[in-house]
């Protein structure tokens, strides 16, 4: 067998695999299937921006509203407004990295598409390495001073803080091994597909 | 919006008859057996969700074959989240292209030899096979058409010397 023969095996392999009922049935389940998949999209944008926007006013209306005096206040009064700070920022990053950036385009050649790829890892990767810096700390650390600032030091305190510290290590973990084991090895994969294409012919 | 989607639904159920047999190659190429099923409708709804972004820069048979072809080459095996499986196609496809027992000794040379080549040089030689002149085959992998007969050229040569002697 030559190689040039190959090409009729090849054809003769997959001809009419699919029957004219099968196809028919792909074509609806599909339409469906895009359905439901753009309304559950749907449904998680609206429900991250809502718990971001519940996390907002709170804080917001519990720093502007309901500290009397800021002077004896100061620490809750500054807590709620890093807090506020640190969601808005969160809302914006999330909103850059789903609509400005947006879906890397199907139609693109081999090489930039894993090439985009790479750059949308690269991306999320730095996004999930340094969430200590731009979520966690601003997050918890806003509403840990927010806590102390509004409650003063007490007996609950220790449990309070202890709970922000347990909850900033082990978003932090996951985010570590989501890196570790999906990330990376994608990047690994997507990079050595463009490099295959950079051997000089 | 309502006569847009039947305008969609309509392309994509041209593409499908026109082109299932090479994408069911494709996912072949790219996926165990038993994860093409996957693979396959990941690349039905990428086309499908891509479909109303053809600009028309090709025809629509060749910017669906690069869509498929992208989507195999960066899919990962069990990936699909649990919406995705609960939402997943269902097709009577009892056996996918080249499952069963009675392959040919051709094919199943064929399928060893596709096997046994990188990523990038299986959609080289997925382009061969499906017969996309060389032009349009370079176009869809991003590099140039003297870079891609090289690259076929040397393997024509690996499938030369270990099937051929």
């Amino acid at each position: 067998m030559t190689f040039d023969e190959l090409k009729e095996s090849w054809k003769s392999q997959n001809a009419g695999a699919l029957s004219i009922q099968q196809r028919e049935t792909l074509v609806m389940q599909v339409c469906r299937r895009a359905e439901r998949h753009a309304s559950y999209i749907r449904f998680r944008d609206w429900r991250e921006t809502i718990a971001a926007l519940l996390t907002l006013g709170a804080f917001a209306f519990l720093t502007l509203f309901k500290i009397d005096d800021i002077v004896s206040s100061a620490m809750a009064w500054l807590g709620g407004v890093i807090v506020v700070i640190a969601t808005l920022h969160i809302l914006y990053r999330y909103h850059w990295a789903r609509m400005i950036e947006g879906a890397n385009d199907p139609d693109a050649s081999v090489r930039d598409y894993c090439q985009t790829e790479v750059r949308r890892l690269d991306h999320q990767i730095w996004l999930e390495k340094n969430i200590v810096w731009w979520h966690l700390l601003p997050l918890l650390g806003g509403t840990a001073i927010w806590g102390i600032g509004m409650s003063g030091i007490d007996k609950s305190l220790p449990f309070y803080l202890g709970l922000l510290v347990a909850t900033g290590i082990a978003s932090h973990w996951w985010c570590q091994r989501n890196i570790r084991r999906k990330l990376l090895p994608l990047r690994k994969e997507l990079l050595e597909l463009s490099a295959e294409n950079d051997v000089p012919v | 919006m309502l006569g847009i989607l039947n305008d969609r639904e309509n392309d994509f159920r041209m593409l499908l008859d026109r082109n299932s047999d090479r994408w069911l190659g494709i996912a072949k190429a790219y996926a165990a057996k038993g994860e093409r099923e996957d693979l396959f409708q990941e690349m039905l709804m990428q086309i499908w969700k891509s479909l109303a972004r053809h600009e028309g820069r090709s025809s629509l048979d060749t910017w669906a074959y690069r869509v498929a072809l992208n989507t195999a080459l960066t899919w990962k095996r069990g990936t699909r989240n649990r919406h995705f499986a609960k939402n997943a196609i269902t097709f009577e496809l009892d056996q996918m292209p080249g499952d069963t027992g009675s392959q040919t000794r051709e094919a199943k040379m064929l399928n060893e030899f596709l096997a046994s080549l990188s990523k990038k040089d299986r959609a080289i030689m997925l382009l061969f096979l499906d017969a996309i002149p060389n032009q349009e085959a370079a176009e869809i992998m991003g590099i140039t058409e003297g870079a891609l007969r090289v690259r076929l050229h040397r393997i024509r040569k690996q499938f030369e010397a270990s099937f051929c002697e």
